[in-house]
């Protein structure tokens, strides 16, 4: 039976060879895992994440394009190679074959090398079964590593970059601020779509404006219906009465409409007693009365507000009103 | 555990069995174990399918309710955002025209024309019909430019080249599909495969349409032949089938058996309907299966239509002038009867016409699909009618929310086609779908823009690729709609217009 003897080892040398192992341990944790001793360094304030300005090129047009190239295998979800790009600092660490960016050394630089290989190449990136990078985005890449591969360069400082595609932004529907922008014409709209069916509805499900379509009625949509418009006249801003019924009777009923921005009159029974009316409409931008009574002359101080204006004359008595 | 993993446990268990070599009684038993699965399988899946669409549709934030009354599944809905686009005409040119005789202007491939096909042209490609090594073919007609953006045209259009200004082109297109059926598939349902809901059939469900008594969704086709895709390329797929495209015609009945026969009065019919309806109600009290309810509102609507659509179909109500400037041949189906049938109905409030003029596969196999014959053919027939539509819509301010777009499936090569590597009579190019031009006009479009780049033989794009998914997602958004947002739970998927890979709102087109 094997004894314990003591004092052949002192406490401080176990101490000591505990700490050497532990070390060791560090050392070769490191070695295999580049990103957890990154990980910890940063942790212990050792290493500073690289400053990343708003303004910046990486900004602007890396980061949206690592990201919609890259990052499905080397981001936040899937760490391929243990590389990931959804952040400069992670994109300056590298992965598990070490670096993959030599700020202002394009030759040594393996994101640059991988991303130019013809696509015929195993080795190219995005991999084949992937989008190809473009020639714009390639170019955008080599510039940005060949100045520095900076988190901060601004974009003004690279003139010669091709020009960035446009991103679109969807709005969010807020649907609180929907409701309470609704509020005070919700009822008065509910009871009108049920009387005139298909004719009204709000411009979107985020606004509270309205859009009318009349058109759709033909004749049976008459100067009576306009007139029940007039309850909700004030948040109308697109309406469409061409080939109604409507007269000149319906002149007051649109002048209500003080927000309204395009208005299609065509093939109408108006005449020259519904000018003072349109002309009253100061949010006007495009009017037609192609087809009606209407002479564009009239028209004139529309005109001079750079109103847009549908009622070519000439082409007028080519159209055919609706029976 | 879930009822699936019973279904394939049971099969399992059924293998196992068969496996054991044994008695009839032993066979016959296990078959009918397997059946049952069977049964179960379907009947698991279907309650899982079931299940999340009647939660995911109760609306939460982010997604959109498509519900409306069951009698009423055409009603209006209003966009997600305020859309430029309120409708849409698309007109497909089924065959595929030939990008290097109309838009695509290439003088280094007119210096080649002639000579023999560089080999980097052919290696890893796949023709229908070129082999061997074919000769590059410079454009049949000589190129202009025209307009305040200078676009470069062929001769061939003269009458859309006025209108030159209003278009907007994107010269990237490209495709995976390099045969009709599948590309125009693609090009309608946003894949190559059967099955899927056409564009028309996801605005129809997505903003219902503004005129009850006409179809929200209407197919005129011209050029002698339907396209190659089939009724595919309007249907629903998914969708319920009342959002399916309805095929018109510009002459005679609009809509086949639409008319009442000899001795059915229109009261007569009135009566028919309300018992069939009362029938049809009862079913769908009993078993809730909302195609019920698609019938019933199909049959109100063709009641409906009888008296409108015979009105918004015929051309001859149009003056003898606006006839003529389209170009109308009387009594006769063409693309100029269809494009003012477009006008006509655009005007009336149905949300998506779709036109296709067959026959610009131009291949040069014979006459009337070669460049220098049949092409020629093609372009008069679409040129004038295409040109007086966009001025009409222009007149009435129409153009400023309908979204017109000019394509097809693919576009042609820049070598002659050499069909068994043999020079053949006429002049013809096969199917490329490495590049080809589409333009819009309209709807929030951006008048005057060019999009993309090809190389200098018009084969290959080099900058700015646009797939199918991307010009889909970029008219939805005109249309007011993220196109991820636009969907339908079917099959456990969030089933879209895009598909699964990610499609780019091109903002560069939009005004």
């Amino acid at each position: 039976m094997a004894t314990l003897r003591p004092g052949r080892l002192s406490a401080g040398r176990y101490f000591l060879y505990v700490a050497m192992l532990t070390v060791m341990g560090i050392a070769t944790l490191s070695l295999v895992l580049p990103n957890w001793a990154h990980a910890v360094k940063s942790l212990l304030g050792l290493e500073r994440p690289p400053t990343v300005a708003p303004s910046s090129f990486y900004v602007q047009r890396i980061a949206p394009l690592f990201e919609e190239h890259c990052s499905s295998c080397h981001g936040a979800r899937r760490q391929k190679a243990n590389l990931r790009l959804d952040n400069l600092a992670y994109i300056v660490r590298g992965g598990k074959h070490g670096e993959v960016i030599k700020a202002g050394n394009l030759r040594d630089s393996e994101l640059f090398s991988r991303i130019r290989l013809p696509a015929s190449n195993d080795q190219v990136m995005p991999p084949k079964s992937k989008a190809p990078l473009s020639g714009d985005e390639i170019t955008v890449v080599r510039l940005w590593i060949a100045a520095g591969a900076s988190g901060v360069q601004p974009s003004a400082a690279f003139s010669e970059a091709p020009k960035a595609p446009v991103r679109v932004a969807i709005p969010d529907i807020d649907a609180t601020a929907v409701t309470h922008n609704r509020a005070s014409h919700v009822n008065a709209v509910r009871a009108l779509q049920r009387r005139l069916l298909d004719v009204i509805q709000y411009q979107s499900r985020a606004s509270a404006d309205l859009e009318v379509h009349a058109t759709s009625m033909g004749r049976s949509f008459g100067d009576v219906e306009l007139a029940l418009l007039v309850e909700i006249g004030a948040h109308i801003v697109w309406a469409d009465f061409s080939d109604t019924a409507i007269t000149d009777a319906s002149a007051g009923a649109i002048k209500t409409m003080q927000r309204l921005r395009v208005l299609r009159l065509a093939n109408t029974r108006i005449s020259g007693s519904m000018v003072p009316a349109l002309v009253s409409l100061n949010q006007l931008q495009s009017v037609t009365v192609v087809g009606t009574a209407i002479t564009e002359a009239s028209l004139r101080p529309l005109k001079d507000r750079h109103v847009m204006i549908h009622g070519n004359d000439e082409m007028a008595n080519t159209l055919n009103a609706r029976p | 555990m879930t009822p699936f993993d019973l279904s394939v446990d049971l099969n399992d268990e059924l293998q196992r069995r068969l496996i054991q070599a044994q008695t009839r009684r032993e066979f016959l038993g296990s078959c009918v174990s397997g059946l049952g699965a069977m049964f179960l399988g379907t009947m698991a899946q279907r309650t899982l399918c079931a299940a999340p669409a009647a939660t995911l549709t109760a609306g939460t934030d982010m997604r959109l309710d498509f519900a409306r009354p069951a009698a009423q599944p055409l009603a209006m809905l209003p966009p997600q955002f305020a859309a430029k686009a309120r409708r849409v005409i698309f007109l497909h040119m089924a065959g595929a025209p030939s990008q290097l005789e109309l838009f695509e202007h290439k003088p280094l491939l007119n210096e080649l024309d002639g000579q023999d096909c560089p080999a980097s042209f052919l290696a890893g490609r796949r023709f229908a019909f070129i082999s061997g090594v074919p000769k590059l073919l410079g454009a049949q007609y000589p190129f202009h430019q025209v307009g305040d953006s200078g676009a470069w045209i062929s001769d061939r259009l003269p009458h859309l080249e006025k209108h030159i200004d209003d278009l907007c082109f994107i010269r990237s297109m490209r495709t995976d599909q390099f045969n009709h059926g599948p590309g125009q598939l693609l090009a309608q349902t946003g894949n190559a495969r059967l099955g899927y809901a056409s564009f028309g059939s996801w605005v129809t469900y997505g903003l219902g349409t503004e005129n009850q008594n006409l179809p929200g969704f209407v197919v005129l086709t011209s050029g002698g032949k339907s396209p190659d895709g089939g009724k595919q390329l309007w249907g629903a797929g998914f969708l319920p089938s009342v959002y399916q495209g309805v095929q018109c015609r510009s002459r005679g009945e609009p809509v086949l058996y639409l008319r009442n026969p000899a001795g059915v009065s229109r009261g007569l019919r009135r009566q028919m309907l309300d018992a069939i309806d009362e029938l049809d109600q009862k079913a769908y009290a009993e078993f809730g299966n909302p195609e019920t309810m698609t019938r019933i509102a199909q049959y109100e609507m063709a009641y409906r239509m009888q008296l409108d659509a015979s009105d918004a179909l015929d051309v001859h109500r149009e003056s003898p002038t606006v006839q003529a400037r389209y170009g109308v041949t009387p009594g006769k189906t063409s693309f100029a009867n269809n494009c003012l049938v477009a006008r006509r109905l655009a005007e009336r409030g149905v949300r998506f016409i779709q036109l296709y003029h067959w026959g610009w596969d131009s291949h040069g196999s014979q006459p009337s699909e070669a460049l220098n014959i049949g092409f020629i053919e093609r372009c008069k027939e679409v040129d004038q009618p295409i040109a007086a539509l966009l001025e009409d819509l222009k007149l009435r301010g129409m153009l400023d929310d309908t979204l017109v777009v000019w394509g097809a499936e693919f576009g042609r090569t820049p070598m002659r086609e050499n069909r068994n590597g043999q020079q053949m009579e006429y002049v013809g190019r096969d199917h490329n779908p490495g590049a080809f031009t589409v333009w819009m006009a309209g709807g929030g479009a951006k008048a005057g823009a060019s999009y993309g780049e090809t190389d200098d033989m018009g084969y290959d794009v080099v900058k700015n690729p646009v797939e199918f998914r991307d010009l889909h997602a970029t008219m939805l958004y005109l249309l007011g709609f993220d196109h991820r947002q636009l969907n339908y739970a079917y099959q456990g998927l969030d089933q879209k217009l895009t598909g699964v890979k990610p499609a780019r709102i091109i903002g560069e087109v939009l005004a």
